[in-house]
């Protein structure tokens, strides 16, 4: 064999720099050597084959290293016994038999021949330059080391051993990419060839295969939720390459945004909102408290009644009709102090999803929204925390691992300190009243392999305030769930989910006399829900389930509160139900444009004894002279079954990737219901179980909008329209007496509501600015028209609802001028609400008093409001104890003062009319987040 | 200002109580409603189980807002010149009370819109009484069927020291009860309070002001004298009525004594307890249709909590038309079991150690030329000063007090022959009766 070549190389430690030279020479068959390789280590195998064959070597000592060498020999040339020796292994070699000398390769071979192109490159001047090539080469790759050094801190990866007798242009890449923080696979992994633009991505267990062309490559990684990553690749055969990528916390929001951006105009489902709470953070709000559903109302279709009322109106619909869940468990009042800061600790809160339109086919049992609140699952690989020092409140959440990579615990606690800032006060007035409120979050999260994991959350919370001194008031939620995730074969996963909520408000009334008494109010829900997700092909994926759901409600209780005291006890009995529901939803896709998602539900309620229940004559009001019998129900009998069937119908049309059109119909029942004869929610409305005189509240609603993105997704257009019609909801008598009151059907005046409007939404997901504009035209109109003029209100004509809002428009941008600095504005105008206004003043009792017809005649005036923040982010020092956040707001900078309400009073005899505002004047404040 | 303080309070996340109000501007609002709308008809009789003169009062609501029941007194607005009532009573309307037990009581009109029964009646217990109105307009109108639920007696009144909900200081006047028949779950209270008023520069003479000219030429010609006074107007009674609504329920319990129940509430600054003070107290049992009634009136008219105020409506009154028409017809008439008690006590007797409380009008003393230009003067000078004190007097507007003495009224350029004070400061009839009232004991 001859070989025509002339080589020189330096082979140094830290570097692989090879230069080829070409020269021409012969070589002899060389000498017969003897040698053993056992119980030597490779480098005393080297050194005695180079002392036997009088050849040099030169290696370095790592790559042999891992070479076991068990073979003898006997007579063998150097050349045979090297071909054995590295026959496993990714080395090469070359004998330089002139020189006596012996190169050790790595990956690489020595190319003995130009590459094709190699003269024709320097002589432009033609000629046939014949070059003798080895059949169809690819260029030797050559790789400087020190370059790409600087450019990612990834070691190269050499793949392949480098098989002289099969050379080829392109190899194949395999391998298996897992999160290295859990070691889990991760799959839909796209990698990236660069250049090429070449992508692969990988399969259910993380696996990819890849074709990469020989020699120096980069490919690139990237998915939601992973780091990006960068890894150069020096193809030198077909091999493998496992990739062990790290998850990308700092990214997340961004890589969610991009997916929410795409799904804005992909999902078939429309009118679903998601806001995550540390994506919202720099939102300025009252006193620089997060609040998600202070957010919430910045969207399209949600709204309130007004600055610092509870609850949310969702498209029209009363506060009553939103199911808000926090990790799967009903949460019943999810704010504190009247609405003003939310119930929900901003670190341990992941986000919450909203639903206005079609919700998904496993939630039900309100007719307006869903807000599926979820909270975060703690670090499995290391103790960290998050917390903020407020003007009213401190915050501290705290993840720590209990078995890294496995189960970890999340803490997370929550107070305001106002009494003692209220006690501190010179305000004599001020000393007995007392507000205050705290609430906290445990979450356990264990995963038990790739198929299955479970979560457990526990939440409390609770208010205190007193209105006047000798009365107290109190309301606590209290909740737990236990969600576990399975997987039930390759397509079909389940979830199987428990929960428990409470609910409860007290008075503790101390007075001067023997009538302190202490009265409670709770209700108590449990929930049992499996939820399926078949994965049937290509165009079906199913989502099937059922769930069941228990209600205790104890309407009231009085009870003396000291010995001294005679007041009666009084006990409303119990009331108790049965909800639940069948669902099936198919998301059907009819082909690339067409995308149903068709659902049916079927819900089904049962008012359940031990109970007594009145029947009333037919046509006459409800009262207790017009009650007919009264019927006395056993423990568990049913006393009234309600239900029938809902539908959730929606479909997507593609017009282009970033242009869709959605419709979307769905109805539903609601068997719970608030008693409140506020304008507003107050903290101690209570909830009333349907039952033999009181209907469930049924809705209806059909929705049609417009999709498009722009600029890759960096802005979301939308514009959707809605009606909605509901039957059977709530009102009340005038002057109703709802708490304690046994026969509360007696005050419960049920009528039919409509609700209608257009909502707009711009958002610009990415860059320095950010932020969106929304814009909502609605109506929400109701009508009561009993047979008598007391079960009638404005004469059985619709009338707007409280929180009929027609013109809405919210603002929030946020502008990055460097990495540390940002500022955030939010501004809402509204049109001002309907309230219902005298008509005149009579004398009653020596006193002026007002008199009222017609309800929600007047409006009060608009509603603008702008605040301003500045938002600091620590400095970004590695080795810092804590990562710190600044944040400086003024809420209401224009200090404009809104008028919350007018209303009229009689004092001393005489009416007068007063207008009121929650938050009149600028309100500055300022945060500050630690996060370690 | 308020908004401040309120902003304030609700940074350190307090729930307001009315008093203090979070940020609550008063509105100027004159009118209400629209101008076609016609007036409602009020209805307001409390019949009692009392051998009384019992009484009904009627009127008409009105678009106004304020009724102008302002007693604020301005010593520049002479007494009377204008109305400190301006309800529009109903007159001229036949009222009786008919009971299922065939009795019928027949009421005469006495002041304007109130009718009196033409002799002393009690309500049976156990009798059904329906109030019949026949307007002046010949409209016919009855009430729901009253009846008399229960009786309770009172057996206790006092007052002791005591805070406020608001933290001030003062007297409370407490109740206690004994249920004696019936079904006494619901009560109201009301009351009357009488209290002494001293003239604090009362004087015992004063000016005399006759063949009063203000428009003879070239001056005004009078004659003013200084001369005893003839009406007793040192001491008087002032007798008020209550105006809120003050309810109490033994929820559910019949039978429920009551103690220690507070009625009244006053300020240990308010002047109507410098002197001595009575009140009587009368406990109303009432129905419960009343009771929620009132209760709905009051909630109506107050506002506990700025978040959330109890949504209003038209509240449903127990008289209606006798043809079937549905007309409101506003106000409330009821049959109670009654009983009441007066209580007497002095400033002294809980405050011995404390200033009393200070007079509630300005007594500042005043002086003024005395004379002034001819109001027929056909060129009138520009004057400096204000009223002159013959244009005072004739008004009816202050009081003597001394001649003009430099350390009582400043020098300046109105100054006349004698010193004087706001009328109110120096004659009590401006704030009650200057006759002792039966009942009085000292």
């Amino acid at each position: 064999m001859t070989l025509s070549f002339r080589f020189h190389s330096f082979i140094k430690k830290g570097s692989l720099f090879a230069i080829f030279l070409m020269v021409q020479f012969t070589f002899s068959q060389n000498a017969s050597i003897t040698i053993s390789g056992d119980s030597k280590t490779s480098s005393e195998f080297f050194g005695e084959l180079e002392d036997k064959s009088g050849y040099s070597f030169f290696y370095l000592d790592d790559w042999i290293e891992n070479i076991e060498v068990t073979g003898n020999f006997v007579d063998a040339s150097i050349t045979e016994i090297l071909h054995i020796v590295l026959s496993d292994t990714s080395l090469n070699f070359y004998v330089l038999e002139e020189e006596n000398r012996v190169f050790l390769l790595q990956n690489t071979v020595v190319y003995d021949e130009l590459p094709p192109s190699f003269y024709r490159q320097n002589d432009s001047t033609g000629g046939e330059q014949e070059v003798m090539a080895r059949g169809n080469l690819p260029p030797p790759t050559f790789y400087n080391d020190e370059v790409s050094q600087t450019r990612e801190n990834l070691p190269v990866v050499r793949v392949g051993r480098a098989d002289e007798q099969n050379l080829k242009s392109a190899y194949k890449l395999s391998g298996r990419v897992v999160n290295a923080q859990t070691g889990a696979p991760i799959p839909d992994l796209a990698i990236r060839v660069q250049e090429s633009g070449r992508v692969a991505v990988t399969n259910e267990q993380g696996e990819y295969e890849l074709i990469l062309p020989a020699g120096y490559n980069v490919i690139a990684a990237s998915a939601m939720g992973i780091r990006d990553s960068e890894q150069e690749v020096i193809m030198y055969n077909d091999g493998t390459l496992n990739l062990q990528l790290q998850e990308s916390l700092e990214q997340l929001q961004e890589v969610v945004v991009e997916a929410d951006a795409v799904s804005n105009v992909e999902d078939a489902v429309s009118g679903s909102e998601e806001i995550s709470s540390e994506g919202s953070k720099d939102i300025p709000l009252v006193l620089g408290e997060r609040n998600i559903l202070e957010v919430a109302k910045a969207l399209p279709g949600i709204s309130s009644a007004g600055e610092g009322a509870t609850g949310l109106n969702v498209r029209g619909g009363k506060t009553d009709q939103n199911l808000v869940l926090l990790d799967d468990a009903v949460i019943y009042n999810p704010t504190h102090f009247f609405g003003i800061f939310q119930a929900l600790n901003p670190f341990t809160t992941e986000k919450v999803n909203i639903y206005k339109g079609a919700p998904p086919v496993e939630f039900g049992g309100r007719l307006s929204s869903v807000l599926d609140i979820e909270t975060k699952n703690g670090d499995t690989e290391k103790i960290s925390g998050e917390g903020s020092i407020g003007p009213v409140t401190g915050n501290l959440a705290l993840e720590m691992p209990l078995k890294k990579g496995v189960s970890s615990l999340m803490i997370g606690g929550r107070g305001a300190y106002a009494d003692w800032i209220l006690q501190s006060l010179d305000e004599e007035s001020l000393n007995n009243s007392e507000a205050s409120f705290f609430d906290g979050i445990i979450k356990y999260h264990h995963k038990f392999n790739e198929n299955s994991e479970i979560r457990g959350t526990a939440y409390y919370s609770k208010d205190n305030f007193s209105i006047t001194s000798d009365s107290l008031y109190n309301y606590s939620n209290r909740l737990g769930s236990v969600r576990w995730a399975h997987k039930l074969g390759e397509k079909t996963t389940g979830v199987l989910t428990a929960s428990n909520s409470n609910y409860n408000f007290g008075i503790d009334y101390e007075g001067e006399g023997n009538s302190n008494f202490e009265l409670d109010y709770s209700i108590n829900e449990s929930e049992l829900r499996y939820r399926l997700n078949t994965r049937l092909s290509d165009a079906h994926t199913i989502d099937y389930g059922l769930s069941a759901k228990y209600y205790a409600v104890q309407p009231g209780n009085v009870e003396p509160k000291d010995s001294d005291s005679n007041v009666e006890p009084v006990s409303v009995d119990q009331e108790q139900a049965l909800e639940g529901a069948l669902f099936i939803g198919d998301e059907f896709k009819v082909s690339e444009r067409l995308l149903f998602n068709v659902g049916a539900r079927y819900a089904f309620y049962a008012a359940m004894g031990e109970a007594t229940q009145n029947t009333y004559q037919e046509g006459a009001p409800r009262s207790e002279t017009t009650v007919q019998d009264t019927i006395a129900y056993g423990s568990g009998e049913f006393i009234k079954t309600y239900g029938g069937p809902e539908a959730r119908v929606s479909a997507r049309y593609l017009f282009a990737p970033d242009f869709s059109i959605k419709a979307s119909f769905n109805n539903s029942y609601q068997f719970i219901h608030t008693l409140s004869n506020n304008t507003t929610v107050s903290p101690i409305d209570t909830w009333k179980l349907s039952d033999l005189n009181i209907k469930p509240q049924k809705g209806y609603q059909a929705t049609l909008g417009l999709f498009k993105n722009f600029n890759e997704n960096m802005y979301e257009l939308s514009l959707e329209g809605y009606y909605k019609r509901m039957d059977d909801v709530l009102d009340f008598k005038t002057g109703a007496d709802l708490l304690l009151n046994e026969n509360v059907e007696t005050e419960v005046l049920q009528g039919e509501g409509k609700a209608y409007g257009v909502e707009f939404l711009l958002k610009k997901n990415r860059g320095d600015l950010n932020g969106w504009v929304s814009y909502t035209y609605s109506r929400s109109k109701y009508r009561f028209d009993g047979d008598t003029s007391e079960e009638r209100i404005n004469n059985g004509e619709f009338f707007p609802s409280n929180f009929d809002k027609p013109h809405d428009l919210s603002v929030i941008a946020n502008y990055k001028f460097t990495r540390r600095y940002s500022v955030s504005m939010n501004f809402a105008y509204q049109t001002g609400r309907p309230i219902t206004y005298p008509v005149g003043t009579f004398r009653f009792n020596n006193s002026d008093y007002v008199t009222f017809s017609d309800r929600n005649k007047f409006r009060i005036p608009d509603y603008y409001r702008l605040d301003l923040g500045i938002n600091i982010e620590g400095n970004h020092k590695k080795n810092k104890l804590a990562h710190s956040f600044i944040t400086i707001q003024v809420y209401n900078v224009l200090g404009r003062n809104n008028p919350y309400s007018v209303f009229f009073v009689t004092d001393d005899g005489e009416v007068k009319a007063l207008q009121s505002s929650i938050f009149g004047v600028p309100i500055p404040s300022i945060t500050y987040n630690f996060k370690f | 200002m308020e908004c401040k303080r309120g902003f304030y309070i609700i940074l350190v996340g307090l729930v307001l109580p009315t008093t203090l109000g979070a940020c609550l501007d008063e509105l100027e609002i004159e009118t209400l409603g629209e101008e076609e709308q016609t007036a409602a008809l009020v209805v307001e009789a409390v019949l009692t189980d009392q051998v009384i003169t019992q009484k009904v009062y009627l009127s008409r609501s009105s678009l106004r807002l304020d009724l102008e029941t302002d007693t604020i007194y301005n010593p520049y607005i002479p007494l009377g010149s204008r109305p400190i009532d301006s309800v529009d009573m109903e007159a001229g309307a036949t009222v009786r009370v008919m009971g299922d037990n065939g009795v019928e009581y027949q009421f005469t009109e006495g002041d304007e819109g109130i009718y009196f029964s033409d002799e002393p009646f009690a309500l049976d217990s156990g009798v059904g009484y329906t109030l019949d109105i026949t307007t002046r307009n010949g409209l016919e109108y009855e009430s729901d069927p009253l009846v008399v639920e229960g009786k309770s007696q009172l057996t206790n009144v006092y007052a002791e020291r005591a805070i406020s909900d608001t933290g001030e200081e003062g007297i409370a006047i407490y109740v206690d009860s004994r249920p004696q028949e019936g079904n006494t779950q619901f009560y109201r209270y009301t009351y009357e309070e009488t209290y002494k008023v001293v003239s604090p520069y009362w004087v015992g003479v004063d000016f005399e002001l006759t063949n009063y000219d203000p428009c003879a030429l070239p001056f005004p010609t009078y004659d003013l004298e200084i001369v005893p006074r003839e009406v007793q107007n040192q001491v008087c009674y002032n007798t008020v009525s209550s105006t809120s609504i003050e309810q109490f329920s033994t929820s559910g319990s019949p039978e429920r004594e009551i103690s220690k129940h507070m009625v009244r509430f006053i300020g240990k600054d308010n002047f109507i307890i410098s002197e001595r003070y009575s009140i009587l107290v009368q406990q109303q049992v009432q129905s419960s249709d009343a009771y929620s009634f009132y209760e709905t009136l009051k909630n109506f008219s107050k506002s506990d909590n700025i978040f959330s105020q109890i949504q209003p409506g038209a509240i449903i009154a127990n008289v209606n038309r006798k043809d079937g028409n549905q007309e409101n017809v506003l106000g409330y008439v009821e049959a109670v079991g009654v009983s009441d008690q007066r209580l007497f006590f002095d400033f002294d007797d809980f405050f011995p150690d404390d200033e009393l409380p200070v007079f509630p009008f300005n007594c500042n003393i005043l002086t003024a030329q005395e004379s002034h230009q001819s109001y027929c003067n056909p060129n009138p000078n520009p004057s400096r000063c204000a009223l002159s004190l013959i244009e005072r007097i004739d008004l009816g507007v202050v009081s003597y007090v001394s001649q003009y003495d430099e350390d009582l009224a400043p020098l300046g350029e109105c100054v006349g022959p004698y010193v004087f004070v706001p009328r109110i400061c120096g004659d009590c009839t401006l704030l009650g009766s200057n006759v002792k009232p039966d009942f009085w004991i000292e």
